[in-house]
């Protein structure tokens, strides 16, 4: 996918929590939540769910000093040919590596990004003075509009 | 979430989610109820509609628990959801446990 995307009209939810992940699990339902009345199917509402919740995690686990003292943005962009998530966060940063081939199984940790690389089309990690943004996005390959009630009975 | 125990064997059931809130808890749960050498372990995924990466530790915790010195022993996954199963196979967990239906 090309680092620019034509203009196109783009419905957004954005969320700001504190820096703890229960308040981060909260923050990933309702942007499902979101996702689900934008009209993404089951399995991508999924995927972009655990796309944020392993950037959300990484964001709260990260945090040291006055960045864990920081509020958390993750939001949601849909468009009509894909859908666009961000995750701003106070750590420190980290490299942005390629996707490696295959992961074990093996291991406690260290699932998060490969995980996010392996679900989204394009992912990337702009670096800032104490605070960086992951921008994850996914072409859509379902596009219907749900009444929100049915949404969150989903 | 519920735990049982029939004989060596061990199941858990009723699982909300596994995610980085309740993965630590959920693992040391199950791994304080596992018996010294089981048989079996059956995790029902049935109910569960989200697991993340930290899920996933707990799960691989499980087994190298379960796993240690007991090559004979059994670990299932049951009926997880179709996403979670993909999950399960792109993160290779699917090596370590068996996934069934019933």
């Amino acid at each position: 996918m090309a680092d620019s995307i034509p203009a196109e009209r783009g419905v957004s939810n954005r969320i700001v929590f504190p820096c703890d992940l229960a308040e981060a699990r909260v923050a990933t339902r309702v942007l499902r939540a979101f996702l689900a009345e934008q009209g993404l199917d089951e399995g991508e509402q999924f995927n972009c769910e655990l796309c944020l919740a392993e950037a959300c995690n990484n964001a709260v686990q990260h945090a040291t000093g006055p960045g864990a003292k920081l509020p958390i943005t993750a939001e949601v962009i849909c468009h009509t040919s894909n859908v666009e998530l961000r995750v701003v966060d106070h750590t420190a940063g980290f490299a942005l590596g390629e996707k490696p081939d295959a992961l074990s199984p093996e291991g406690e940790n260290g699932r998060g990004l490969f995980i996010i690389q392996s679900l989204m089309d394009y992912v990337r990690y702009y670096r800032g003075d104490g605070e960086n943004t992951l921008v994850m996005r996914r072409t859509r390959t379902s596009q219907q509009h749900r009444p929100a009630e049915d949404a969150a009975n989903a | 979430m519920k735990i049982e125990h029939d004989g060596n064997s061990l199941r858990v059931s009723d699982i909300a989610e596994l995610n980085a809130v309740n993965a630590s808890s959920f693992r040391d749960e199950v791994r304080a109820a596992m018996p010294s050498a089981p048989d079996s372990i059956e995790i029902d995924l049935s109910q569960t509609r989200f697991v993340d990466s930290s899920g996933l530790g707990a799960l691989f915790a499980l087994y190298k628990a379960a796993s240690n010195g007991n090559d004979g022993v059994t670990l299932r996954l049951l009926n997880p959801r179709p996403p979670i199963q993909q999950l399960f196979e792109l993160t290779q967990l699917h090596q370590l446990f068996e996934i069934s239906r019933r």
